[in-house]
């Protein structure tokens, strides 16, 4: 119960305690294993690439997972309509996209 | 060369300039919006098959002409398109023909719900049409382009034409951020331009795959190429980082608008993703990068949409999240996986319009989309309640809808392919998407209505009603008859595979 009272807390420090009800609860939960699970799933599809790899990266994503519970809530918060959220991961993807290009050579 | 292809576009442009230019006469821009409305699918139904040469003429080679000079020939020359070339597909017939019967229903709900019709926002939503019906058709990458900057301009103009909150600021945003994708978009095609040297895009698979990506030369030119239109087709699409920007447009969107909206950006991602998968479609990056972005596309649209307690906003992130499906299919880059993914866009379309229109009778009614000032809407309009859930499980993949089918096929597809991981996460997405809809059709329809709850209408027009009746009608048809969509899909992509 304690995973469960936590993600409560947490809850209710995102959302005030007058909004708070089963419904926001059961979406978070809902939300959080389905990105746990998601993100395991995909890490897993580096198995193609190198089987050690993928046990090391899935063990680093365990340990990520665990020490930065709940994962929807910040993600959430990381999620809303404000200007430099958007531009600011706009730009990473962009780096992202054109550092993969240029030193992968692949 | 076949006369009827332009007219898919010409006629809603022609439309679109006489209804700003009668704006002010409410029964005149009616009339005409309702005619072409239903003129557009039938005209996409009744034209052939083809090409049309815009400005130019067919290449040499097909012209049969002899006696011309060896530099000719016996060179390039020969083969390349000279014309703006439009390639009217059964691909392009079927996304075209359900867009068409998409924006007819929503034009016929908008008619009829507002007693006094805006010349401008019909405008927008026949230029808007006529946009993505061209990237649909055309083969040159160029014109793509234009087409493209003009779609983007008129989702912007229509939030500004909504009558929601904040609307202005978000289509302010919708617009810087565009001037970053729009142009990086440019620049790839700029760079595809300078080594291939036309924007044909039949040409330039021709140019790239026999010769530009297997020289170490230019090989990292057609990879940077690669690299800056998939980030502009992320921009087009709604895919992340983009996907936060896409859903706030679509939830400040006017009902009928969102469902419009939704259907260019779902044409846009098709015609850019089967241009994609043609030129790059060999590069060893093309497929693991689109499979990445769909998985992520998916997996934040629906964790994103099942914490939301606004509808409009729960189906804006189900929308973008469900073009994973699509992006999947090209991803896994097999004739049945492209095919699934295809169909998928078709259903999505389909399915999210319907749910913008059914849950849009929701504001209608009662001018909120926040779940928690809702409930017990069910005693309004029982008929309508029902068609939005099977629309629901039409989207989470419930059998016998069209989801179902188009979602099953994607899963098939993937374990086909090798991918068990990916079939377990694309049913973990339609579990939380059948979640979704269980969530908010209680909080909407079932639980006990506030005692503060006011209506600002107390019946819910007919249009909306026929609208949604006539959407899920097709998603049963499709779900019983899914050969009607995927034969002749499957057919075109066996001629690009």
């Amino acid at each position: 119960m304690s995973f469960y009272e936590d993600f409560i807390n947490s809850l209710k420090d995102k959302f005030s305690n007058n909004h708070l009800n089963n419904e926001n609860v059961s979406g978070a939960i809902a939300a959080e294993l389905i990105l746990i699970s998601s993100v395991l799933l995909s890490a897993l599809l580096l198995r193609h690439i190198s089987v050690i790899l993928t046990a090391i990266i899935i063990l680093i994503l365990i340990v990520l997972i665990f020490t930065n519970l709940p994962i929807s809530i910040k993600l959430f918060s990381e999620q809303d309509d404000s200007m430099d959220k958007m531009m600011f991961y706009c730009i990473i993807a962009l780096g992202i996209i054109v550092s993969v290009i240029y030193w992968g050579g692949i | 060369m076949n006369a009827m292809i332009p007219l898919i576009v010409i006629i809603p442009i022609i439309a679109a300039l006489l209804l700003n230019l009668f704006g002010k006469n409410n029964k005149t821009i009616k009339v005409i919006a309702f005619i072409v409305g239903i003129i557009l699918p039938i005209l996409t139904l009744i034209t052939g098959y083809g090409l049309h040469y815009f400005g130019g003429h067919q290449p040499l080679s097909l012209s049969n002409i002899s006696g011309l000079p060896s530099y000719i020939s016996s060179t390039g020359l020969y083969n390349l398109h000279p014309a703006i070339t439009y390639n009217f597909t059964s691909l392009s017939k079927v996304f075209i023909f359900m867009m068409g019967i998409v924006v007819f229903l929503s034009i016929f709900a908008y008619l009829n719900s507002e007693k006094r019709a805006s010349g401008p926002f019909l405008f927008l939503v026949f230029m808007g049409t006529a946009s993505v019906s061209a990237m649909m058709m055309s083969d040159d990458l160029f014109n793509m382009y234009v087409f493209f900057e003009i779609a983007a301009l008129i989702q912007t103009g229509i939030i500004i034409a909504s009558k929601a909150e904040d609307n202005y600021e978000t289509a302010l945003k919708y617009m810087i951020i565009g001037s970053i994708g729009g142009p990086i978009l440019l620049l790839g095609i700029a760079i595809l331009l300078a080594i291939a040297g036309s924007v044909n895009i039949t040409d330039i698979v021709n140019i790239v795959n026999t010769s530009l990506i297997r020289s170490p030369q230019t090989r990292p030119i057609v990879l940077f190429s690669f690299g800056l239109i998939f980030f502009g087709w992320l921009y087009a699409s709604g895919f992340p980082p983009f996907h936060v920007i896409k859903s706030s447009i679509y939830s400040k969107a006017e009902p009928y608008a969102a469902s419009v909206l939704q259907g260019m950006s779902l044409l846009t991602l098709v015609a850019f993703a089967v241009v994609m998968f043609r030129i790059f479609g060999k590069l060893n990056l093309f497929k693991g990068a689109v499979l990445l972005i769909s998985i992520m596309a998916m997996v934040l649209g629906v964790s994103m949409a099942v914490m939301q307690t606004d509808f409009r906003r729960m189906i804006a992130y189900l929308s973008v999240g469900e073009l994973g499906f699509v992006g999947l299919g090209f991803g896994l880059g097999t004739r049945f996986s492209i095919t699934a993914g295809l169909f998928q866009g078709i259903n999505e379309l389909i399915v999210t319009a319907l749910l913008f229109i059914g849950l849009g009778a929701v504001v209608y009614l009662t001018n909120t989309s926040n779940t928690r000032r809702l409930g017990g809407l069910i005693s309004k309009n029982e008929s309508m309640a029902i068609m939005v859930l099977l629309g629901g499980f039409a989207m989470a993949g419930v059998p016998p809808f069209n989801g179902f089918r188009s979602k099953f096929m994607i899963i098939e597809a993937a374990l086909n392919s090798g991918f068990p991981e990916i079939s377990v996460i694309a049913i973990l997405v339609s579990i939380a998407t059948f979640f979704v809809f269980v969530k908010a059709f209680y909080s909407i329809y079932l639980k006990p209505q506030p005692t503060d709850l006011e209506f600002v209408h107390e019946t819910i027009p007919r249009s909306m009603v026929f609208a949604v009746a006539v959407l899920l009608i097709i998603c049963i048809v499709l779900g019983l008859y899914p050969g009607l969509v995927t034969n002749p899909i499957a057919e075109l992509i066996g001629g690009l595979l």
